[in-house]
């Protein structure tokens, strides 16, 4: 695994995860997919019936490619403001759950997309103007462990903050958990 | 701030995400366009069970060359349009004449001299790809 610097300003910082045998960095990685025609139209063509479920109010495969690709301009445009110095990627990054709110340090965040209610994107907070960025993923189903895409990256989104500790990034002292 | 700084010795590169991001901000125009197109024929591809490597044949290009088209990445020429539709026989694009466009926006003398515009028609290109970002 190695951290690849995805912007820093004086007031704020974004990285990412690249991992082994990977061409693009996670972050990069997760735009190359979300505008991509093809492989949103086979992921949600995969879950088509999923679309057409009460809680999707059965949406097409068609609505959902467009309406993502949509959503990752919109979502790419409002943070490369942030690589422009002003101070909003602490409010694009939530925690990924309520428990982890009482948490000081090694938050798992997650970043919504604008329009739609299924693109995430997955990060360690670090400081308030700091993340690092484990993946992201369309999601679909309620709870992470429902989807086999959202599940592998909870397991990155873990493996990313074993990663920090071992490398010494917080103090020791300041470790919460 | 100590983890700023640590994180800081731990990165090995520089993503390219925001040059790529740019590039993509500054081509949307075209892309979202490319896009409706890629994904009408995705589409009919999956419908009628036709392969990649099978249209590729069909318009004579290579099937690196679909793979951009269906990526949506694709800055298509009419020519290239024009060979997709006339082997999956569907319609991508379609030549609008607005003639009353044309009445309430007349070129100039200057330019209709210099280009010799026919103030009979105003053509439009409009893209009638089956799905629309218009209800978004």
């Amino acid at each position: 695994m190695q951290i690849f610097c995805i912007f820093e300003t004086e007031k704020q910082s974004l990285f990412s995860v690249k991992y082994k045998n990977s061409e693009f960095d996670a972050w990069d990685e997760i735009f190359e997919k979300w505008t991509d025609v093809e492989y949103l139209e086979e992921y949600f063509e995969s879950y088509s019936d999923t679309l057409k479920s009460g809680f999707w109010k059965d949406i097409s495969v068609e609505d959902a490619v467009l309406k993502t690709l949509r959503d990752a301009q919109l979502l790419e445009k409002a943070i490369l403001t942030c690589a422009n110095d002003n101070d909003l990627l602490k409010k694009f990054f939530k925690p990924l759950t309520d428990s982890e709110i009482q948490k000081d340090n090694l938050l798992k965040t997650k970043a919504y997309g604008i329009v739609t209610k299924w693109l995430r994107i997955y990060a360690v907070k670090l400081t308030d103007e700091t993340y690092v960025v484990s993946g992201g993923a369309i999601k679909l189903f309620g709870k992470m462990q429902e989807q086999k895409e959202t599940e592998f990256e909870l397991k990155k989104l873990i493996m990313l903050k074993d990663f920090l500790i071992a490398n010494h990034v917080f103090d020791k002292e300041n470790l919460s958990e | 701030m100590k983890e700023k700084e640590s994180i800081k010795k731990l990165v090995t590169g520089n993503s390219p995400w925001i040059a790529n991001a740019e590039r993509r901000i500054q081509d949307d125009g075209w892309r979202e366009e490319s896009a409706k197109i890629a994904l009408t024929i995705l589409r009919y591809l999956r419908k009628n069970n036709i392969k990649q490597f099978q249209l590729a044949e069909m318009i004579n290009v290579t099937p690196q060359q679909v793979s951009k088209i269906v990526k949506g990445k694709e800055n298509f020429t009419l020519q290239t349009i024009n060979k997709i539709e006339k082997a999956l026989n569907i319609k991508l694009v379609q030549i609008v004449v607005d003639s009353e466009t044309n009445l309430n926006s007349a070129p100039t003398q200057e330019y209709s001299n210099i280009f010799n515009i026919n103030d009979e028609y105003d053509f439009q290109t409009k893209l009638t790809g089956t799905y629309g970002y218009e209800n978004y």
